[in-house]
């Protein structure tokens, strides 16, 4: 008996000096909480090589400051609390002075203006560790396309430091509305993804509603009341030329969208009182219908891979979001909360279905994945609807509207976290937003 | 000859304790993932990365040690960033120098972080 708790004790000595060995390797640690906060940034105003380039050096500035701080990923540090006077590209950066200050990453660049032509040179740094984050990089344009430049400036730092793409060089197509609620003019306009230089599509002498970018952002397709019923016209962009799209006689066709391809258009058409999904060869017009019942199914959008659809349908006596082949076929239930859920877009990203939510009262925008899992409310107000993804999947832009007589649609944008809601600033009212893939 | 045995098997449970007097605690390991995690400003979807550095007696990161050992899946663009994101996390909050026992310096001068956000991904 003795002998036996004799080896007993060996061999857990053994045990626990072995495990003890395996400690004299590395500490090894597996970290799974951190933290959500912005990360400070310092962009001080770049530096002026010519003697006309020092207004657009402050300008460019605001645009990339304003870019990345609108994320929520970032928070500016505001000049008035930088130790370093930064006035030339080339010197040394003093990281001292901007770690004292609590920056993580800086941005330093310089302007060249000659003419109409703009030179804009760039470097991004590491702060904490001193280092710079990619190599150098400079852009050339026009005088005029100042903001873009900005935009693709701020879009390198966004991807340099998160490891995403960016989303500021881009544009939105949207229905611009005037007037009282009850005889609102609308109108197609575009515009820079943060509200910038509008310029308006369309007159008002006919209702526009839910224009949508071609995955190329040259073209859009939006329906029109022009001739008293819905009918679907692609629009380009570039020379403001547009042409309907022609469904048979009898017929409405609505609710538009490009397939992945641009050379497929996916909508709804109502005959006789059903509404149901179809799809049109855009060069050829030949049609296919991919749904067959007598519920209305509408809101049709593609995944990106072009494969699949994901539509809204009352087939189940409430609307609710539904995924089917991209050639039809039976279709899977996906939504299964309370309420009634309506107008699903696929992520480009392809992980999640952004969609508007009506529950007890209240409209939401919200997100989930695309098996029906993980469905979060952004969201919440009189009403909310519309959404549409920015180019990297990150941000959502839609429609709210105030309460009351005087109600005014506007658009806004939130991140899929939710956490940050901004107001788009626009001229005028506006509904129906598309955001159009980055711009080459 | 069986007291010599008994001795032998006594010795051998004592080498263990004094391995295990020198290793980090729990509590002390918890205590130094959290001082890190406190600067990990995690990215939406990052990608899980592991780092290998050396601390120096007063628990400061060295900076040149500091490298990338393991990613998760991701682009190059995600890495490389997931990377950034941690060794800042490990600069920043080790600027003064980890709060760790000296003594037990043999143990935490080496160090494997992994930075797996999984967890806090859309939240």
């Amino acid at each position: 008996m003795k002998f036996v708790t004799m080896c007993l004790a060996l061999v857990c000595a053994f045990g626990l000096t072995a495990g003890a060995s395996a400690q004299q390797g590395p500490l090894r640690i597996t970290i799974e909480e951190g933290i959500i906060t912005p990360l400070p940034f310092a962009v001080p105003t770049f530096q002026a090589e010519t003697a006309e380039a020092g207004q657009l050096a402050q300008d460019l500035v605001r645009v990339i400051a304003a870019d990345l701080q609108g994320t929520g990923v970032f928070r500016e540090i505001p000049s008035s609390a930088f130790i370093a006077q930064y006035t030339d590209f080339n010197a040394p950066v003093s990281f001292p002075d901007w770690k004292a200050i609590n920056a993580q990453a800086l941005v330093t660049g310089a302007v060249a203006v000659t003419g109409n032509s703009v030179n804009v040179k760039f470097r991004v740094f590491d702060v904490v560790s001193g280092t710079n984050i990619g190599e150098g990089l400079q852009f050339s344009g026009t005088t005029d396309g100042w903001r873009r430049m900005a935009h693709k400036v701020a879009d390198e730092v966004y991807s340099r430091i998160t490891g995403e793409g960016g989303y500021f060089d881009s544009r939105v197509v949207y229905v611009s509305e005037t007037g009282p609620k009850n005889q609102r003019a609308k109108r197609l306009a575009i515009m820079d993804y943060d509200g910038a230089n509008v310029r308006y599509l369309t007159d008002s002498s006919a209702i526009v509603l839910a224009p949508r970018f071609s995955p190329t952002g040259d073209r859009v397709l939006y329906t029109s009341y022009a001739t008293g019923f819905p009918r679907i016209y692609v629009l380009d962009i570039g020379s403001v030329q547009q042409r309907v799209l022609e469904s048979a006689e009898g017929t409405m066709s609505f609710a538009p969208r490009f397939s992945p391809s641009g050379n497929t258009v996916v909508y709804s058409l109502s005959q006789g009182g059903n509404t149901d999904i179809y799809t049109m060869d855009i060069n050829s017009g030949q049609s296919v219908r991919l749904t067959n019942t007598p519920s209305i199914e509408t809101a049709p959008s593609y995944s990106p891979d072009g494969s699949q659809i994901v539509f809204e349908s009352d087939r189940s006596g409430s609307p609710q979001l539904y995924i089917m082949s991209a050639g039809g076929g039976e279709a899977k239930r996906i939504s299964f909360g309370e309420g009634r859920y309506g107008t699903p877009v696929w992520s480009p990203r392809g992980d999640l279905v952004a969609f508007t939510k009506q529950n007890a009262g209240r409209f939401h925008i919200g997100v989930m994945r695309t098996d029906g899992s993980e469905e979060r409310l952004l969201t919440a107000s009189f009403l909310d609807e519309g959404p549409t993804w920015s180019p990297n999947g990150r941000v959502i832009m839609f429609t709210r509207e105030t309460q009351g007589e005087g109600g005014a649609s506007s658009l806004y944008s939130v991140d899929i976290t939710g956490r940050v809601l901004q107001r788009v600033n626009t001229p005028e009212g506006g509904s129906d937003p598309s955001w159009s893939p980055l711009q080459q | 000859m069986r007291s010599l045995g008994i001795i032998s098997a006594l010795m051998a449970l004592a080498l263990p304790q004094i391995a295990r007097a020198q290793e980090l605690s729990a509590a002390e390991r918890v205590a130094f993932g959290r001082s890190v995690a406190a600067c990990w400003n995690v990215q939406q979807d990052a990608a899980a990365v592991t780092l290998g550095f050396e601390l120096d007696r007063a628990g400061r990161p060295v900076m040149q040690s500091v490298r990338l050992l393991r990613s998760g899946a991701g682009t190059d663009a995600a890495i490389v960033a997931a990377f950034s994101a941690a060794k800042r996390a490990v600069l920043r909050c080790g600027a003064k120098g980890f709060d760790l026992p000296v003594e037990k310096y043999q143990q935490w001068r080496n160090i494997e972080l992994t930075f797996d956000p999984e967890r806090m991904v859309l939240r």
